[in-house]
């Protein structure tokens, strides 16, 4: 890769650009975990408490990042696209927690079956377990993958998806080996500490061996691309007949990349059965977990190892948010004002259109020179809009309303250092070459100035995902507010982010397949 | 008509009668000797099993009968969006539900439900053309993965737009309350959720025949599901097909999420919660193959219920002790659909692409006993699997 000499190095950096999206999907983590700290303020979280939830994040962040570099092994490297993600995630959960578990035999209290007890209680170290995990859940995939690899690739995904939801019934039903409904319980942490702070203890231990372990996977996952086995994954992506006609046998290349995704999702289930300390049938396992990771790669881009953990740290962090964000509604519904219910609906519509648009600009990667008439004025209508929408929020609850007042200034710098310029701009272009279309004659090769080619849209990068961050922000904070007036339930708040989701998937799709933090085109070979 | 498929050759000077025209064609004769094969051994199959598990079997059957006519009416939707447009519509079970709601809301305002079934089916088929307007046709070209990551999202805007709009409580449609009619003692029926849905059900795969067989946009459809490129060659508006095929594919799940509503009660989940099933009668049935579905559902959905006694009977412990023995009847149709995939992946009904060998487990297994390597492990027509 790179060739070593400092002076080499630098000649290589100078004409590269800063990495904008990187930096600003690093700026939108540390605003979500802003937001969360608080929102746990607000809502009167001691320090402890805080920093215990921040941990929590991070842990389970850092192993959504392991699911999501397995899945970029097989749908980013080799092709095969998964849907069962949920599914080898629970096996990896449930052999961890059977082989480390002591034993625990059936409760029954007055004839009456407490708990059913559950297979294993072998007691085995740590490493064993997550090995054991690593290979139950690795099998499994090439035994999944064994007819409906060499199918297209909708069968695999058909076939994966029913497994997963098969595996769940099982961990539901099978109480004999996975104890019901109530699932295992006491999993040993690494470490047991006895003090006051113990769970904060424990989330920090758990981040990081689970930084540990993502760091030696990345450089492992790295070496492997770049090796000769790597190559072959890739040229079965691209082009898997041609592959073949070279000689290698696609059939085995794609099974150990499928088989080894698989073994690395059976690691993440490791990880969260120790993280978790229990392991139940919830909705920990449920398909909602499959399609976030698909998002997380898709984020950060197919084939991409960094924009991989880069989107499950944004993604897991938007549900993290959503969670805290619950927290800060009342049991009890406030009683509102008549007239101020309406203003309150208002604000969360808004809401909707100020992430809405935030998601089009980011997502489509559009430039303003690119958009046409009805995009700008939605432009100019969802600025308008944002800014009233963080005044009313502000007026209705103070508290709620204040981190706009950070975002209000921002906002219009942005408008005004960026989104304008661009537009004139835009519009001097638009001018000019219709300009030159204009005058009849014979045919001359358009001139292109250096001042008329489009400048690269980073405000438009900027400004989505400012607009993406009002939107976190405005779209729960607006729920939190209409759920505390008892309009909706709290649980809204989930079902919102998870159309957030889909609405992702969906934009991310048709616009930017290659994600939003993309990687420079590989040359095969 | 009987000149192009008679068997015997015309001798000259024989008079053709008035009715030789209706002769059924050989191709006809044969599916018919082979339809009532399976006719006799289905029949022989279940008079076994009533005799070893009693008449409880019959009850499950006809469970399984009504449970195949509410899959087949899905999977017909479904397969018949997934041969032309070449994609899995993982959205189709939250399309369901949403047919569901749209009719339990209107027959909650007052209407009744077969006025809210019929808005809710046109309504459905507007949602079809939108979605493959605003969404599905710009991923055209590009592989299956993407158009299936999109309908997942899809999915998951509808169940979770549901959830927020309409809570997360079970609904009972408002149906007259009424008493299983009994056929002979311990096997009964229930004029609703058992008669209505079977005569729906019957009545959707009739329409469905009509549609594909007798009208040109039914040949049109078979036509572009059968080769796209070759389709458009020969003059078809390949567009409007593809816009009818989601009118059809969108309408019958309405009809078939209401069906499964009457049946059960409407969950957000209901639709999601029945996919792996709809799924497992399209690769079954052989995908884009409209007879295949109804095969195939008929054989998920009768597996299914039917697998109920054996399962309670593991449940005894002088067997196995199985827990909740019944709650695995929907691993049957994965099994099903695996052993399909494994030797026959083009499905029981659908057409063996060129290159497939018939068996491919088999043979590599017999050639790594037989210790031969080195060959060519997959053929083009294999990697494209039953297309």
């Amino acid at each position: 890769m790179a060739s070593t000499g400092s002076g080499e190095v630098a000649k290589q950096m100078a004409g590269r650009k800063l990495p904008w999206s990187e930096i600003i999907a690093f700026v939108a983590i540390a605003g979500i975990v802003l937001a969360g700290v608080l929102a746990g303020v607000l809502a009167g979280a001691s320090p402890q408490g805080i920093l215990t939830n921040v941990g929590f994040y991070a842990s389970i962040a850092v192993i959504f990042a392991v699911l999501a570099l397995g899945f970029n092994l097989q749908w980013g490297y080799t092709g095969l696209f998964n849907a069962g993600i949920a599914g080898f995630y629970l096996i990896g959960a449930y052999t961890m927690a059977i082989a480390i578990t002591a034993p625990a035999p059936p409760i029954v209290i007055g004839g009456i079956p407490v708990y059913p007890g559950h297979l294993g209680g072998y007691s085995l170290p740590l490493a064993v377990g997550a090995i054991l995990a690593m290979f139950a859940s690795g099998a499994a995939a090439a035994i999944i993958a064994l007819p409906a690899l060499r199918l297209r690739a909708d069968y695999l995904a058909i076939a994966t998806l029913a497994f997963a939801s098969i595996l769940q019934i099982f961990a539901n039903n099978l109480q004999s080996v996975t104890g019901g409904a109530i699932g295992i319980t006491g999993i040993p942490k690494p470490i047991e500490f006895v003090s006051a702070d113990a769970p904060f203890l424990n989330a920090s231990t758990i981040v990081g061996i689970g930084s540990a372990i993502l760091l030696v996977l990345i450089l492992l996952l790295q070496f492997m691309a770049e090796s000769p086995w790597g190559r072959v994954l890739r040229a079965v992506r691209e082009d898997e007949e041609a592959t073949m006609a070279l000689g290698k046998n696609t059939f085995n290349y794609k099974l150990q990349a499928f088989a080894l995704g698989g073994a690395l999702m059976g690691l993440a289930g490791a990880l969260f059965a120790v993280t978790l300390g229990y392991v139940s049938p919830s909705s920990s396992f449920a398909p909602t977990v499959t399609f976030s990771v698909w998002v997380m790669v898709i984020v950060g881009g197919s084939g991409n190892n960094r924009g991989a953990i880069v989107g499950a740290f944004l993604i897991y962090g938007m549900e993290w948010l959503s969670v805290q964000l619950k927290d800060l509604v009342p049991q009890n519904p406030l009683v509102l004002p008549p007239d101020l219910q309406g203003f309150a609906t208002f604000i969360v519509l808004i809401g909707v259109v100020v992430t809405l648009t935030g998601l089009l600009y980011i997502v489509t990667g559009w430039g303003l020179l690119k958009l046409r008439m009805w995009a700008w004025w939605l432009t100019v209508i969802a600025s308008i809009v944002s800014i009233v929408s963080q005044l009313t929020q502000f007026v209705v609850v103070p508290a709620y309303g204040f981190p706009y007042l950070i975002v209000l200034p921002i906002s219009l710098l942005v408008y005004f250092r960026w989104v304008r310029p661009t537009f004139m701009q835009a519009r001097a272009v638009s001018a000019s070459s219709s300009n030159e279309s204009l005058p009849p004659g014979p045919p001359s090769f358009p001139k292109r100035t250096p001042s008329m080619t489009p400048r690269r849209p980073v405000g438009v990068t900027v400004l989505g995902v400012l607009a993406i961050l009002f939107g976190f922000l405005a779209v729960p904070g607006g729920l939190v507010v209409l759920a505390a007036f008892g309009f909706i339930v709290r649980d809204t708040i989930f079902y919102i982010r998870i159309m957030i989701i889909g609405v992702l998937l969906i934009l991310l799709i048709l616009h930017r397949p290659e994600g939003i933090l993309r990687e420079k085109k590989r040359v095969l070979g | 008509m009987a000149q192009v498929s008679g068997s015997e050759p015309s001798t000259p000077g024989r008079v053709w009668s008035r009715w030789a025209a209706l002769r059924p064609t050989a191709r006809f004769r044969r599916q018919l000797v082979q339809a009532s094969i399976g006719l006799v051994i289905a029949v022989a199959v279940i008079s076994a099993l009533t005799f070893v598990f009693g008449i409880i079997i019959l009850q499950y059957a006809m469970g399984g009968l009504v449970v195949s006519s509410i899959v087949i009416v899905a999977a017909i939707g479904l397969t018949v969006l997934y041969g032309i447009r070449g994609f899995a519509n993982f959205a189709y079970g939250d399309l369901m539900t949403l047919g569901a709601y749209l009719a339990l809301m209107l027959s909650l305002n007052g209407l009744s439900l077969i006025w809210g079934a019929i808005v809710s089916f046109l309504v459905l088929a507007i949602v079809g053309i939108l979605l493959e307007v605003v969404i599905f046709s710009r991923l055209e070209g590009r592989g299956p993965v993407p158009p299936i990551v999109a309908s997942v999202g899809v999915g998951l805007i509808i169940q979770n737009g549901i959830r927020s709009v309409a809570g997360t409580a079970e609904w009972i449609y408002p149906v007259p309350a009424a008493q299983n009619i009994v056929i002979v003692p311990g096997l009964g029926i229930h004029p609703v959720t058992g008669i209505l849905t079977l005569l729906v059900g019957l009545a959707f795969v009739i329409s469905a025949h009509v549609l594909l067989k007798y009208t040109n946009l039914g040949k049109a459809m078979r036509a572009t599901a059968d080769n796209l490129e070759l389709a458009k060659a020969t003059g078809i508006d390949t567009k409007r097909v593809t816009y009818a095929a989601w009118v059809v594919s969108c309408s019958f799940a309405s009809t078939a999420g209401v069906l499964l509503g009457l049946g059960t009660a409407v969950t957000p989940t209901m639709g999601f919660d029945v996919i792996l099933l709809i799924f497992a009668a399209v690769i079954v049935g052989g995908i884009g193959s409209p007879y295949g579905a109804m095969l195939g559902g008929l054989l998920v959905g009768l597996s299914q219920e039917m697998s109920v006694p054996f399962l309670v009977w593991l449940e005894r412990p002088d067997v196995i002790g199985l827990q909740f023995g019944s709650a695995y009847k929907v691993a049957i149709p994965f099994i099903i659909l695996i052993i399909v995939l494994i030797f026959r992946p083009w499905g029981i009904a659908g057409r063996r692409p060129a290159f497939a060998r018939r068996s491919f487990f088999i043979e590599r297994i017999t050639r790594v006993i037989g210790g031969e390597r080195g060959a060519i492990e997959t053929s083009a027509g294999e990697a494209n699997g039953g297309r």
